[in-house]
């Protein structure tokens, strides 16, 4: 962390709007550094593809400014952008082979006809296709197709390659293998991607940095441990991971010790990131690994007696919801055995957990 | 998975498909015997008319067997004569004679007025020399090329009407050879016919291209409304729309008015009983036999295919050219064979339309048909018709194939 990080692209105050009345996209603000896995997370509707698609030059800016490499891309076509784009259904022509697919970029660059036979047939081999140029696309599987997809964007070497929910159509266990599979290619080739997906668990497993987006407004931005472990808002903390939220007062501060008053009269020693004011709203945020059941004497500096409402089995963890403060919706994650045979329904215990696991967030 | 016997599973798939491939043939039965009946029907007959040749022999057995088996080069003998006396004379009297002159007339003109005033004279011939009489009658028939129109004439079939079809005839010799001036328009309305279904081609693959992508990539409310609007013309009869079309174009008609009331012109401008006319009518009709296919065909191309060309780095021209427009060839292929078929089948629209130089070759066949009543020149040039048609399904079977390697449906 010495020099100011390399900027590939700068979103300066860009706003977009489709129907004029509402802002799809607003006051974005957002630097993508060479070589990063950006990852921009939401639910639907959030603007997250808007944005790849204004970075695409599909579709127009309508206030403020992109530059790349600190030149505005504001009249350049799509076709000279030079990205990469992963599309969601993968758009790969179905009149062609495979090698004619990957080797479009190349003829409309007119390169020269020996050098598209050695890069198509690299970057074939880079996503372990080779051997499959003749084929059609539709006589390949779905992650076949997401493959020659990625070998396109890949193959003409473009300043920064741009996925728009890449994995979506694929199952559950190609999803996340295809995931490792594009970290291993940006690691290696160290080209830029910016990444949409609203599949929280795949922002964490892949990205440098999340950009967290709701509403057309970035959240927060920071590093899949930062936006975990730390979130800005309560928006994140509820959107990625699982969350407890408890609503509250803040009764005194110390540094960035807090105590906070809940509804139900329980007071809760919780840290805030920023510094909050005595009777201040607020939400706390718990990680539902972070609470245990019956800790140790002493472990914890929030104690509480609450009693066991269900146990669902999880495989390698069980999900205890617990009744407490009032609530019968407080979820504890605990790895399977752990509890023993006490986690019975109905059953009283104590659960507790250290104040620097639970957080104290603004109301959204 | 072994079963014990794998012959009797084999036995039983078999019979399962014979089931399934019975039940398939009762399902096709219907559509079998109607196409028999009103469509192969038709064609073998079409055929059979047009190399049919019964007048002459029905009428004048004697003479026909006699001319057929002479070789043409001089005047034919006595009993040729004795023959041709004698059947005018019987064929006259029972009035079946005026059948076999209508059809030497073909061959040549004024042979019908000759026989039958032959057969009103024919009672003052009373014995041979049959020869001498009959050339006393008339002159002409001491001309051979009055026998060899006869010889023609014999059947009991002939190829002259497939021959005329195509500007040919057959000489006495029976060598083939270019029919006299006066005979030759076939091919010329086969040409007129091909030029004209070639540029109202041209003009709705302009026209319906860019209408058909509108269509398939809009909103559902703006492509329900367009597609409404190229279906409209469907829901009135042919000839309906063809009259329309003559209010429409003729000199004081709304077009002209619309056009002069603008300044865009300073007279009105002629655009019926000519070619313009007949382009203007006959694209407004087929036009909906083009975008419809290509609509079908448009709307399954997946959607950003052209976004991921440009993307690429693909200019929109190329990106079209290599991505797009590859993809719609299928429909664009049976679109153009729809419009180009049915366009060389036009009748209506160029007969009330049209002037006389824009008249196709349908008209010719509505014309041998109902006015001359010569079925044998109609069916002929019917079947050149139908011949050309065929002739087109090779192109559009390279053009769907070979230009994508993409199938059809």
């Amino acid at each position: 962390m010495t020099a100011a990080p390399d900027v590939l692209v700068r979103f300066r105050d860009v706003e977009k709007t489709y129907d004029g009345h509402v802002n799809v996209v607003d006051r974005l603000n957002l630097e993508i550094r060479r070589g990063e896995f950006l990852t921009l997370l939401g639910p639907s509707g959030s603007g997250k593809t808007t944005i790849l698609l204004m970075l695409a030059g599909f579709e127009a800016v309508t206030a403020g400014d992109i530059a790349l490499n600190d030149r505005s891309l504001a009249n350049v076509p799509p076709f000279r952008r030079n990205m990469g784009i992963v599309f969601q259904n993968y758009a790969l022509f179905p009149h062609r082979s495979v090698f004619q697919n990957v080797a479009f970029p190349l003829v409309q660059r007119r390169v020269a006809r020996t050098v598209i036979r050695e890069k198509v047939e690299t970057a074939l081999r880079m996503v372990d296709l080779a051997g499959l140029g003749d084929r059609r696309p539709h006589q390949l599987s779905g992650g076949q197709q997401q493959r020659v997809a990625l070998a396109r964007a890949l193959v003409f070497e473009p300043e920064m390659v741009l996925m728009d929910e890449p994995l979506g159509a694929l199952d559950r266990k190609l999803r996340e293998q295809m995931q490792i599979e594009i970290k291993h290619l940006h690691d290696e080739l160290g080209m830029t991607v910016a990444y949409v997906t609203h599949d929280q668990g795949e922002a964490l497993t892949m990205s440098d940095r999340v950009a967290i987006m709701n509403d057309g407004l970035i959240q927060q931005v920071g590093t899949p441990h930062e936006v975990y472990e730390e979130p800005a808002n309560a928006f994140v903390a509820g959107f990625v991971g699982e969350n407890n939220g408890f609503e509250g007062v803040v009764e005194s501060t110390e540094g960035a010790e807090c105590a906070v008053r809940l509804a139900s009269g329980d007071l809760v020693r919780a840290r805030s990131a920023t510094p909050r004011d005595r009777g201040e709203a607020a939400i706390l945020s718990l990680r539902p690994e972070r609470l245990s059941i019956n800790p140790p004497e002493g472990m914890t500096a929030n104690r509480f007696e609450a009693r066991i409402v269900e146990v669902i089995y999880f495989g390698a963890h069980d999900r205890v919801r617990l009744a407490m403060a009032g609530r019968d919706d407080v979820i504890a994650r605990v790895p399977a055995g752990a509890g023993g045979d006490t986690l019975l329904p109905g059953a009283p215990v104590t659960i507790g957990w250290s104040s620097e696991h639970c957080r104290v967030l603004a109301p959204a | 998975m072994t079963a014990p016997a794998g012959s009797s599973l084999e036995v039983k798939l078999r019979r399962a498909q014979r089931r399934r491939s019975f039940t398939s043939f009762l399902l096709v039965a219907p559509l079998l015997l109607f196409i028999l009946v009103v469509f192969a029907g038709p064609i073998l007959s079409l055929l059979y008319f047009s190399i049919d040749d019964p007048k002459l022999v029905e009428v004048m057995p004697r003479t026909a067997k006699i001319v057929t088996a002479w070789d043409g080069a001089e005047l034919p003998g006595e009993d040729a004569y004795a023959a041709v006396v004698e059947e005018i004379r019987t064929g006259y009297a029972n009035r079946t004679v005026a059948a076999a002159a209508m059809r030497l007339n073909y061959e040549i003109s004024g042979f019908r007025s000759m026989v039958m005033r032959t057969g009103r004279k024919i009672r003052r011939i009373t014995g041979p020399p049959y020869k001498d009489a009959l050339i006393g009658l008339d002159e002409r028939w001491g001309d051979i090329t009055y026998w060899r129109a006869i010889k023609a004439s014999a059947g009991p079939y002939t190829t002259r009407y497939l021959l005329a079809a195509v500007d040919l005839e057959r000489r006495w010799d029976g060598s083939v050879a270019k029919a006299p001036p006066e005979r030759t328009i076939y091919v010329e309305y086969l040409q007129r016919t091909f030029w004209i279904s070639f540029w109202v081609l041209a003009c709705c693959i302009v026209i319906g291209y860019p209408m058909a992508y509108l269509i398939a990539t809009s909103g559902r409310r703006t492509s329900r409304i367009l597609l409404a609007l190229v279906l409209l013309p469907f829901w009135t009869s042919l000839l309906v729309r063809t009259a329309a079309w003559v209010v429409l174009l003729q000199n004081k008609g709304i077009v002209n008015d619309f056009l002069l009331l603008a300044g865009i012109v300073d007279e009105p401008l002629t655009l019926i009983f000519n070619r313009t006319g007949v382009y203007i009518a006959m694209v407004h009709i087929l036009l909906p036999f083009l975008v419809l296919p290509l609509y079908a065909v448009m709307r399954n191309v997946p959607p950003g295919q052209l976004r991921a060309a440009a993307s690429l780095g693909a200019r929109p021209v190329a990106a079209f050219l290599s991505v797009y427009l590859p993809q719609t060839l299928p429909g664009l292929g049976a679109g153009c064979i729809l419009v180009f078929i049915l366009s060389l089948g036009f009748y209506i629209t160029p007969a009330l339309i049209g002037g006389a130089s824009d008249q196709m070759l349908s008209y010719l066949i509505a014309e041998f048909a109902t006015r001359t009543g010569n079925w044998g020149m109609a069916s002929a040039i019917a079947i050149l018709l139908l011949l050309s048609v065929a002739a087109l399904y090779p192109v559009y079977r390279g053009l769907v194939r070979g230009g994508t390697g993409f199938r059809f449906g």
